[in-house]
């Protein structure tokens, strides 16, 4: 008996870019999943996704595309992962070089994933910019992403007291 | 929207008043840094993101955790007020900002702490011994203390004895490691949850203390032994025990076959149990069978080192005859010794050989299974013996270590060649006859019986130059096959990219260009020195550069 074909969903994005996805590779994102499963009825109408462009959905498909068939987190390994991500900010090599993209997209691609509920994607967005960010001065961290320094003066004096006794210690 | 206008009189113009308006004038320019930062894209993110990133950088454990969160709260105006406005970001108390503990524990607000000191070089003089105090006046909210340190210290001068203070299911975890307790120390910890005692001191005296928190419990003093059933006595006031690792507990002698009391509805239901038989072995098999008849585990493990000459003639039908009475099959019991006769009896056993590596654990389950290290011809007549007696099938990771080039390859021919469940060979041989077994147990190209470890997923590890192209020709036999190798390691120091090591690399190029890469089945192969991974498809361009 031949296996049953693979269900596809239509999605459509705010810029109405419209995706025709295998149902598996989109049941990676919690929201979506929740809402196909209170739709009892095959709906031809797309998915509306509000909050997501057409290029940053086409990058999370193909994030979800890749990790299909893997274990979604449970809530039993939700807690554990949350404490590993404590301690790692290791991220795979696929998922590295898939998330090398420029600021603006990364950015993008972490508020999809939090609008989507994609958690696996969230952590390697999250720990991409902290890995960014560790081991540079302020100075530095400043650069990286366009931002301007601006401290009241007390702020100024607070900050060069808490690194005096950060020197001092 | 608020909308502002200035309004600038150069001619009725005093020194006050220029001072009063570059004050204004400096206000608003903050005003609008703020406003053009607000814009940023990295700004877009909502706020609870932007602190988990922080809580990422500020990562617990790392070296430098203390200086990077303080560097967060120096970059811009929102990222300070964010950061300093979120007390779970400064909960933790590590090695890295132990002499920040005060601004931290400011900072923490009344959220619950951690703290984990490790005192390896014995830093903490005699001067920390204020900000240890100082910490444990923070002890009503402490959720986890874990100290550790190389050499057995007097806690007295390090942590105040103040445990019982903490409220009752708060205390999640105490660990401590190399501390002389003095006096009956567990009696002052009536509250936590899990605990970890290492190369600890104390004595065992009688108390009325419950533990009736206690779910875990890991305990290994070879300074401070106690006896069977002084031990006993003592579980039967942790009645929520789930979960049990002894190691290192009990007073050498006494009779083993002595009664012990009898399990009463107090007693723990463990849902684990974890016993080394190192050290004292007698009190240890007696507490074995004590606790293999009281426990309903759904886990035992049994483990000792490889020096296990204490073991005598009588002990092994003792500890055999305990687990041939109560292993049930939902039991599943892991033993980890280097002792074949004991080995040989455990047929419905789950065997685990050697370290166990969690991405092998889908090996695990309730069949016979074995991981083993063999590196010494001594090994490799065991595996043989296991072969032999147990029937075994499920040989399924090997580690092999041929540094000293020991091996006869005919010996290796008719052991390994009976494995034909063998998915996971590490190789950790030098020696060029290391490899002429396997590729003497791999049928030859014009045979058409299948490869001997099909399919092989991984494939490692050191590889001389003598043996490369015959790697190669595996390689290609494989694939002529129909069998390929899932994943490669070449392990050889190649940060120093040796001749060796280059040859070999383009040797598995060359195959790859002439057969490609799926075809070739390997997936990839991992360069663990360099620290790079060359996928499957990238050997192509990497030939080409």
């Amino acid at each position: 008996m031949a296996a049953p074909a693979t269900q596809q969903i239509k999605i459509r994005c705010n810029d109405e870019k419209e995706f025709t996805v295998d149902r598996d590779v989109l049941e990676r994102s919690v929201l979506i999943k929740n809402m196909l499963e209170d739709v009892t009825e095959q709906q031809d109408a797309p998915i509306p996704l509000p909050n997501v462009s057409g290029p940053v959905m086409a990058k999370v498909l193909e994030y979800c595309t890749h990790h299909r068939g893997e274990p979604l987190p449970s809530a039993d390994t939700e807690q554990s992962q949350d404490e590993t991500r404590k301690r790692t900010t290791d991220i795979s090599e696929w998922d590295q070089k898939f998330i090398t993209v420029d600021q603006e997209m990364l950015f993008e691609i972490i508020l999809a994933a939090n609008y989507l509920d994609i958690k696996s994607l969230l952590d390697v967005g999250c720990k991409t910019v902290a890995n960014m960010i560790k081991g540079k001065t302020p100075e530095e961290i400043r650069k990286l992403f366009n931002i301007v320094n601006d401290f009241t003066p007390e702020e100024e004096a607070q900050i060069k007291k808490e690194n005096e006794w950060a020197e001092d210690r | 929207m608020e909308k502002h206008t200035i309004v600038i009189d150069f001619q009725e113009m005093s020194i006050e008043k220029a001072e009063s308006q570059i004050y204004i004038l400096q206000h608003f320019v903050r005003k609008l840094r703020v406003a053009r930062n607000a814009l940023l894209p990295i700004h877009r993110l909502p706020p609870e993101i932007l602190l988990s990133i922080f809580s990422l950088v500020g990562r617990r454990w790392e070296m430098h955790a203390g200086r990077s969160m303080l560097k967060i709260t120096w970059v811009s105006h929102y990222w300070r007020e964010l950061a300093l406005g979120s007390p779970t970001l400064w909960t933790v108390i590590t090695n890295s900002n132990l002499n920040w503990a005060e601004e931290w524990l400011a900072r923490s607000g009344s959220a619950p702490l951690s703290i984990g000191l490790f005192d390896m070089e014995q830093q903490f003089a005699v001067a920390s011994r204020h900000q240890f105090r100082f910490l444990f006046t923070h002890i009503p909210r402490m959720i986890t203390f874990h100290y550790s340190q190389s050499e057995l210290k007097d806690y007295k001068l390090v942590i105040p004895k103040r445990f019982w203070e903490a409220p009752a299911l708060l205390l999640s975890s105490i660990k401590l490691d190399g501390l002389n307790l003095h006096g009956n120390f567990l009696s002052s910890i009536p509250n936590v949850r899990n605990m970890f005692l290492r190369k600890c001191q104390f004595l065992w005296e009688p108390s009325a203390t419950n533990y009736p928190h206690l779910t875990s419990l890991h305990i290994s003093v070879p300074h401070s032994t106690v006896s069977v059933r002084r031990f006993i006595a003592l579980l039967h006031k942790m009645p929520s025990l789930q979960r049990l690792v002894v190691v290192s507990v009990f007073t050498p002698g006494g009779d083993y076959n002595t009664n012990l009391p009898a399990p009463t509805s107090d007693s723990p239901r463990l849902h684990v149990l974890k016993l080394d038989l190192d050290g004292a072995i007698e009190p240890a098999l007696q507490f074995l069978r004590y606790a293999l008849s009281w426990f309903t585990t759904n886990q035992t493990v049994i483990s000792c080192s490889s020096n296990l000459a204490v073991l005598e003639d009588d002990h092994l039908p003792y500890l055999l005859s305990s687990f041939s009475s109560v292993i049930s099959p939902k039991q599943a019991a892991t033993i980890r010794l280097t002792y074949p006769a004991l080995l040989n009896s455990f047929a419905t056993l789950y065997i685990n050989y050697g370290d166990v590596d969690p991405e092998r654990a889908e090996l695990g389950g309730y069949r016979t299974t074995l991981e083993m290290e063999i590196d010494e011809p001594q090994r490799l007549a065991l595996l043989s013996s296991l072969q032999h007696n147990l029937g075994l099938t499920h040989v399924k990771a090997i580690k092999f270590d041929n540094d000293a080039g020991e091996f006869e390859t005919s010996q290796l021919v008719e052991v390994f060649g009976a494995l034909p469940n063998l998915q996971y060979f590490d190789f950790q041989a030098d020696h060029s006859n290391s490899f002429d077994f396997l590729y003497a147990i791999e049928p030859g190209e014009d045979e058409m019986s299948p490869p001997l470890f099909a399919p092989l997923r991984v494939l490692g590890t050191i590889l001389a130059e003598e043996v490369r192209h015959r790697l190669a020709k595996v390689l290609v036999k494989r694939k002529n096959l129909g069998c390929g190798i899932e994943t490669v390691i070449l392990d050889h120091e190649c940060n120093e990219w040796d001749e060796s090591t280059l040859g070999l690399l383009y040797s598995l190029v060359d195959i790859a260009q002439e057969l490609g890469p799926e075809a070739l089945e390997v997936q990839r192969a991992l360069f663990t020195g360099a620290e790079s991974v060359f996928w499957g498809s990238d050997f192509k361009s990497f030939g080409d550069d």
